[in-house]
């Protein structure tokens, strides 16, 4: 049975998400993705900036790209991406001051996701705004469906709850949605320290990887 | 080359108008979460509601007039400075002696890794309820953390520094 034709548009999103997904496949941003993922509140607070700065940027580039001399293009990318960088500091300053205490070292240092200047300039600079944004969707989407998964599995193993301390994101009535699974407050130590971010993350990838091969129907990962 | 000047201005200028925007917007907003952030450490530490008190630091120091004091610190973590503010009283032994205690301690600004010292950040974490009651002699008996070695030893080398100057938190107020 043939495969349902895909739009352009979907599939540029599907392609940046899944089959290239900087975390996943492209192995790019590892560094805060492992340090910053050890629940799920500090995962969606990175992956809510990230995406901030990756729809800001490559939307902005997009938009002016003619205007972009050749020889200057990295500054000129850098320039905008530490531009919505800092203003994601200030707005997570703003708004969820208490997770900014936690995760602002690596908020940031976005601007030196090589996730973010690999999509800039392989994609942004050379296509028109609303390619640029389904890209940068696509791409922030699977970032943050790396480290959900990553910080879900972490929480879980490691302090036996789920969505623990979510009112740093959206507030107080946010304080219920912690789900417990065990009595036991420490749970198992090593997955919420960095040794454990390195082994559920090369399992994760294993599982991806091999998930992608089956659907991908034994062709060649584009 | 003066079209390629003129668009690298332009994108500067540009990029200079959105933070100057997004600045203007946030500032009084991140300046009353400063406040707040404060306070609320302020009466975690004191256990009352220090509002009442007038800030007034003197150094480091500042008296409550109630027998506490609060008293500012740093000391050096993994990733950088770690800024302490902890409350301390001063209590005369059976022999006569002057020791601090420990009645609170909470760190106001760090830059150590997520994820491995969040603990730091969470005044109720039991590691730093550990420390409260503790005497200034007392303070390098306490076992460092598993994962972060490097960050709570940082902080009890803080603690233990600002605790061995009994004549610091000697109450200046009027008597």
């Amino acid at each position: 049975m043939s495969e349902p034709a895909r739009s352009p548009e979907t599939s540029i999103f599907t392609s940046a998400a899944i089959k290239r997904n900087p975390a996943w496949v492209q192995l790019l941003g590892l560094c805060p993705l492992l340090a910053v993922s050890n629940n799920v509140v500090n995962a969606l607070g990175l992956s809510l900036a990230s995406a901030f700065v990756l729809l800001g940027s490559n939307c902005s580039i997009a938009v002016i790209r003619s205007i972009i001399p050749s020889y200057a293009r990295l500054p000129c990318f850098v320039l905008i991406i530490a531009t919505f960088t800092t203003c994601t500091v200030l707005l997570l300053q703003s708004f969820a001051f208490d997770l900014y205490l936690r995760i602002s070292l690596f908020v940031q240092i976005i601007v030196t996701n090589c996730m973010i200047v690999g999509r800039v300039e392989s994609f942004a600079s050379k296509q028109p705004l609303p390619k640029a944004f389904l890209d940068a969707a696509g791409t922030a989407g699977g970032f943050a469906l790396a480290l959900l998964a990553l910080g879900a599995i972490r929480e879980l193993i490691g302090h036996g709850t789920l969505f623990a301390g979510m009112e740093l994101l959206f507030g107080p009535q946010a304080g219920g949605w912690q789900l417990t699974f065990s009595d036991n407050e420490q749970g198992l130590l090593l997955a919420a320290l960095p040794p454990g971010a390195f082994i559920v993350a090369g399992l994760l990838l294993g599982f991806g990887n091999t998930l992608l091969r089956k659907f991908s129907n034994g062709r060649e990962l584009s | 080359m003066v079209r390629g000047l003129g668009s690298l201005l332009g994108i500067s200028f540009c990029c200079a108008l959105l933070l100057g925007l997004t600045h203007q917007l946030t500032t009084a907003r991140i300046e009353r979460n400063q406040t707040a952030h404060f306070w609320r450490q302020v009466n975690q530490l004191t256990g009352i509601d220090a509002h009442a008190f007038r800030v007034e630091w003197q150094g480091d120091v500042w008296h409550l007039c109630n027998g506490l004091a609060l008293v500012r610190g740093e000391t050096r973590g993994y990733g950088g400075p770690i800024h302490l503010l902890a409350a301390l009283q001063l209590e005369t032994g059976q022999d006569g002696t002057d020791q601090i205690v420990v009645r609170g301690v909470s760190v106001t600004r760090h830059q150590e890794t997520p994820g491995i010292a969040d603990f730091i950040s969470q005044p109720e974490h039991p590691w730093l309820q550990r420390l409260i009651e503790l005497g200034s002699d007392r303070i390098g008996n306490v076992e460092a953390v598993t994962g972060a070695t490097i960050t709570s030893k940082a902080i009890l080398r803080g603690l233990d520094d600002i605790t061995h100057y009994p004549a610091l938190v000697r109450s200046r107020c009027p008597q």
